[in-house]
């Protein structure tokens, strides 16, 4: 049966789609709901709670029931509203939240189960036994409430983020928002319009009046440069500084949309100026059952009619207390069906032909699956009439919802008959139409509750009742915000759109206090559900977060390498060998070849800061603990560097390479902090140095050259004489390469063995890394990753990233002696503060035969394994191939006393205990002798 | 004797759409440029001196080479600039070539690529203009070269990334279109 009357404001182009598996047609324009109510289609789902058959109640992104699942598999979207929903070739929808069909629903048991499942009645159940609460109570309540289902299936959908600009953004568009959106542009104003319905012209192409202002005012929008209109875009949230987020739904509405089209775009919108012109929606009026499919909004009925041409019942009946119920009552009567008119005013204008009771009201429905009858009561008399749609006209919302998200409060009008706007808008905000309480002033007759069982909806899309708001009220939950919560009213997709304000009226009604007085709930973003795909954008997979790749990540790549990320950075941790089958065996091999060969490690994550200028051995002398001023040109120094309150910031080296120019090194983590760190510095406490920073690291690939046979090797690549009498430890040059690449040589050693750094330009550094293991080839030179890299300076003793963990000292790390006193630093003053400057916490070394763990704590044996027991930590621990025994570094007090001493390393969380000796942290030649040959 | 071999910032960078071409620049020469302290007056006037005007924040030099304002008091350039031996006392300078990776966005479709990736209003990388700013999280300059086409400096060791991100809007950009 078709209840198609006319091709209304939308043609007449058939398009084929299915519901629970039955094909029907719709037209061209439709929406999912218009084309199930053309077809007689009336039961669209079951209700959260108590499984109630449900159908449509109004026409728009506010609608609390014919939630339905768009697609399957990857592309599934349960929770979808049917009202909103663009009909398309092919589209396939079926119903939610019910078993084993939408007709025979076997958990509609819990209709019949209502009493005893009112408001909050699994906190006052299920308290026995307490472990069944979430094995078995909450997954069967989970299993029997709820809403559409997940896929499980990664969402296959492309989705998109941007940023727009304008000077005024108009949200709405409907008659108040084009009439806004003009006058904007005429004042030469760059103006967006944003609106979430497929086609401009908001509640004005609902009714049955012709259109031609409209049209008018879009056209001339449309030929305007400075203009820009959006439809299918949601305004979803204000925020700070005028941003506004927008969704935009690009092919939702499309059968075969092209692959690679986002389905949705997620707008940032910046504008100084924003006129809210959302329009206005209808509300419900609470009578028993007045939730039966059939029963709708007045506005929903009569725009079903007007737009979409469908005619939801033969016999129609407009229940209502407020004018515009006589705006339905005459379409409908225009278009054939046969009209009951009941309104709980005693005066109102008539409309010829129609039967109409006043004074009067609705109180209760009957049919199962859809509406047959209505019960009226009029002059204490009660009686039925048979019907098969019926309109609420319960008066007006406006859609005030976006006026909140800065906490702003709607108050009370009387006049309108709905919650408005208060004063306390987000800046630079103002609100027109329907929104701001414009033509919905008239003549309303407050309607709440009519219900005399109290089985009345509120709340269709969360089953609460009118009961249920009573019960909760008794129980002391007289706070609008408690009873919110209690109850659920207003929560879930719909947002409150629907219950809110009834919800406040009924509390009103029953308790006797004025509405303004009850109060009202605040909206957050977003104005409605936003798919999860869209808030990530593009973010996803690969394109998560950047990456960094150093400049030999083709060669590691090409080697086979496995690699590690270090902040965004992807380096290469160890590069296995045929015939290895665990990592340990690769990262021992490579870290023995550098103690006995030569390996090549590169370390271009290390942070690198040019340093220029007349001023820059004095600046550098002011950011380091350590003297600058006398270093010569040539030479590397290491350097420490303290934060303010004289914990240890970071350490690396400066090398001076001319007079006013050097080079600083930091660790990978804090190449951006120490950077910022400078210019901090120079700009805020040293303004008057003549110093020039940038950051260097994208420039230089560089490479660890490190080994007994290292300088063998670098003597086959660069074209400087490096004998150690010429080129001795700590040195440095400005150089080129045998081939006239240019070139920076460091000798300085991260592993305690004789070792360079080699730079060149970054876009030579693949090349380069594949040509000193080719030279070098006959000295055995290795490729070795992070992980040997970590081997080695454990190793040696070297403190890192773990031990500069923003808790250390130079005490600490036994770098006391470095805070030079003789001068000004930063953190000099503050680290000689007595609880730091005396602290016996001390960087000492373990050994074990077991593994240590990293992370343990040091406990004396025989100590029990508690908080108050313990030494100290170990802060970085691997296994040593040089000393065939697992070794650590790590921090213990009263270092000296424990030195030999047994001690037990335990992770608690890894449930690990094991016995270390305490011994010196320099594992590996204590007197740098080998650094110096 | 070994000769080392140059590598690109990225294989590949290049992706053509009907609505936009996107390039991968080759390594480009480019220098920081600081004067010292009290010399920018005369820096300028050198700089003046060839016809060119050091611009200020949110500004570019297109030609003869790109002239970026890096910081208070500091350029980035691109390309050939003048030989600055002349001022060679008073700047600092530092090689930046292989700073950064350099893109070439073309097309009547780039104001819509660049509308999902800057934040930024589009006035502020319109023809002769520059932005610092981030795309996807990487810290780049949008340089406005023409009404329809732009260059995109990334740091280099994310060349690939910025492809992406660049690519993917493109890809959006032009499905949007095809719908």
């Amino acid at each position: 049966m078709s209840r198609r009357v006319s091709p209304g404001r939308i043609g007449k182009k058939p398009v084929n789609f299915s519901f629970d598996g039955r094909s029907f047609q719709g037209y061209a324009g439709d929406t999912l709901a218009s084309a199930l109510l053309a077809n007689d289609q009336m039961l669209l789902g079951r209700s959260f709670k108590y499984h109630r058959p449900r159908g449509l109640i109004t026409l728009g992104s506010e609608e609390p029931n014919a939630l339905v699942t768009i697609g399957s598999g990857a592309r599934q979207t349960p929770n979808t509203r049917a009202t909103t929903q663009e009909l398309y070739e092919g589209l396939s929808a079926s119903s939610q939240n019910r078993y084993p069909s939408l007709k025979f629903d076997l958990l509609s048991v819990n209709d019949r189960l209502s009493r005893f499942l009112t408001a909050g009645f699994y906190y006052k159940t299920f308290m026995w036994p307490r472990s069944f609460w979430e094995s078995v109570y909450e997954p069967l309540i989970r299993r029997a409430a709820g809403l559409g289902k997940l896929s499980e299936v990664e969402d296959a959908d492309q989705y998109d983020k941007g940023f727009l600009h304008c000077d005024c953004l108009v949200i709405g568009g409907g008659i108040a928002g084009l009439e806004a959106a003009l006058e904007a542009a005429h004042q030469g104003k760059a103006v967006i319009l944003c609106d979430e319905n497929p086609r401009l012209g908001g509640m004005e192409l609902f009714d049955s009046a012709p259109i031609d202002s409209v049209e008018g005012l879009i056209k001339e929008l449309q030929s305007l440069s400075n203009v820009r209109l959006m439809s299918r875009t949601t305004v979803q949230g204000a925020f700070d500084h005028g941003v506004y987020s927008a969704l935009t739904q690009n092919t939702d509405h499309l059968a075969q949309p092209h692959k690679a089209a986002p389905r949705q775009t997620l707008w940032r919108i910046y504008s100084s100026e924003a006129v809210l012109a959302s329009g206005a929606h209808e509300r419900m009026i609470a009578f028993d059952n007045n939730d039966r499919p059939g029963v709708m909004l007045s506005s929903a009925l009569r725009g079903y009619l007007n737009y979409f041409g469908v005619l939801a019942g033969d016999t129609c009946a407009v229940f209502g207390c407020h004018d515009d119920a006589r705006k339905t009552v005459v379409d409908l009567h225009a278009a054939g069906a046969k009209v009951i008119w009941i309104d709980t005013r005693s005066a109102h204008e008539p409309v010829d032909g129609v039967q109409c009771f006043t004074d009067a009201r609705v109180v209760d429905t009957r049919g199962r699956h859809r509406l047959k009858g209505i019960e009226i009561e009029q002059g204490g008399e009660r009686f039925w009439l048979p019907c098969d749609a019926l309109g609420v006209a319960g008066g007006w919302n406006p859609r005030v919802q976006l006026t909140c998200h800065q906490g702003g409060r709607p108050r009370w009008s009387n006049d309108v008959g709905g919650f408005i706007s208060g004063t306390d808008l987000p800046p630079g905000m103002r609100v027109v139409g329907a929104a701001a309480g414009e033509y919905l002033r008239g003549n309303w007759s407050p309607v709440w509750d009519v219900s005399k069982r109290g089985s009345a909806f509120v709340d269709p899309q969360n089953d609460v009742t009118v009961k249920d708001i009573k019960l909760a009220h008794q129980e002391g939950f007289i706070s609008v915000e408690h009873l919110k919560r209690y109850t659920t009213l207003g929560m879930a997709t719909d947002q409150g759109k629907n219950a809110n304000t009834l919800g406040i009226g009924v509390l009103s009604q029953h308790t006797g206090n004025a509405i303004e007085s009850v109060g009202t709930t605040l909206f957050r973003p977003p104005y409605t559900p936003v798919a999860i795909g869209a808030l990530a954008g593009r973010a996803r997979g690969k394109a998560f977060k950047p990456t960094r790749l150093t400049p030999s990540h083709e060669f590691a790549t090409r080697q086979g390498a496995s690699f590690v990320t270090v902040g965004n950075w992807l380096r290469a941790a160890y590069f296995p060998q045929a015939g290895e089958t665990h990592w340990r065996e690769s990262v021992d091999r490579e870290a023995l070849a550098v103690r006995n060969a030569v390996g090549v490690c590169d370390v271009t994550t290390l942070g690198k800061i040019d340093v220029q200028g007349r001023d820059a051995a004095q600046f550098l002398n002011l950011v380091y603990a350590n003297g600058f001023l006398k270093l010569p040109v040539g030479k590397t120094r290491y350097g420490l560097m303290l934060r303010e309150d004289g914990i240890v910031f970071d350490d690396g080296t400066a090398a001076r390479l001319s007079e006013n120019h050097f080079v600083v090194t930091t660790t990978t983590a804090n190449a951006v902090p120490v950077y910022r760190h400078m210019e901090f510095v120079h700009q805020c406490l040293a303004p008057n140095l003549d110093v020039h920073l940038i950051s260097t690291t994208e420039s230089w690939a560089q490479f660890a050259v490190a080994g007994p046979r290292s300088r063998e090797l670098l003597q086959r690549i660069v074209d400087l004489e490096i004998s150690n009498e010429a080129f001795g430890f700590m040195a440095c040059a400005e150089t080129r390469l045998l081939d006239g690449t240019p070139a920076r040589l460091f000798r300085i050693s991260f592993s305690g063995e004789l070792a360079y750094e080699l730079a060149v330009p970054a876009r030579f550094g693949n090349s380069l890394m594949q040509t000193l293991l080719e030279v070098g080839a006959d000295l055995g030179a290795t490729p070795y990753g992070t992980e040997a890299l970590g081997v080695l300076r454990i190793e040696k003793g070297h403190a890192a990233g773990n031990e500069l963990d923003g808790r250390t000292t130079a005490v600490n790390l036994g770098l006391g002696q470095m805070v030079a006193q003789t001068k000004d630093s930063i953190g000099r003053v503050l680290a000689n503060r007595d609880l730091l400057a005396n602290s016996t916490l001390r960087l000492v070394g373990f050994r074990s035969d077991q593994q240590i763990l990293t992370g343990s704590w040091l406990i004396p044996p025989g100590r029990s394994s508690e908080q108050d027991n313990t030494l100290g930590w170990v802060s970085s621990a691997c296994y040593s191939p040089n000393l065939g025994c697992y070794i650590a570094i790590g921090f213990i007090s009263d270092a000296d006393q424990y030195l030999g001493a047994q001690l037990r390393a335990v992770s608690l969380l890894d449930k690990v205990d094991v016995g270390v000796s305490v011994v010196s942290p320099h594992f590996i030649d204590p007197e740098g002798e080998r650094l110096r040959v | 004797m070994f000769k080392l071999t140059e590598s690109p910032a990225l294989y590949n960078g290049d992706f053509h759409s009907p609505l936009c071409r996107l390039t991968l620049l080759p390594n480009l020469a480019r220098l920081s440029l600081a004067p010292m302290n009290g010399e920018l007056g005369r820096t300028r006037e050198f700089f003046q001196k060839v016809g060119i005007e050091l611009p200020g924040p949110t500004d570019a030099v297109l030609s003869p080479c790109l002239i970026l304002p890096l910081g208070r008091g500091q350029w980035l350039l691109q390309g050939e600039w003048p030989d600055l031996e002349p001022i060679n006392e008073l700047i600092c300078t530092t090689d930046q070539s292989d700073a950064w990776c350099g893109f070439q966005l073309a097309g009547s479709g780039g104001p819509a690529v660049l509308e999902r990736l800057v934040a930024a209003a589009p006035q502020s990388y319109s023809c002769g203009r520059a932005v610092r700013t981030q795309i996807e999280h990487l810290g780049c300059w949008v340089v406005g070269l023409d009404n329809n086409e732009w260059q995109i400096l990334g740091p280099r060791s994310s060349a690939e990334s910025l492809f992406v991100a660049l690519k993917h809007a493109a890809l959006a950009v032009d499905a949007l279109l095809q719908n």
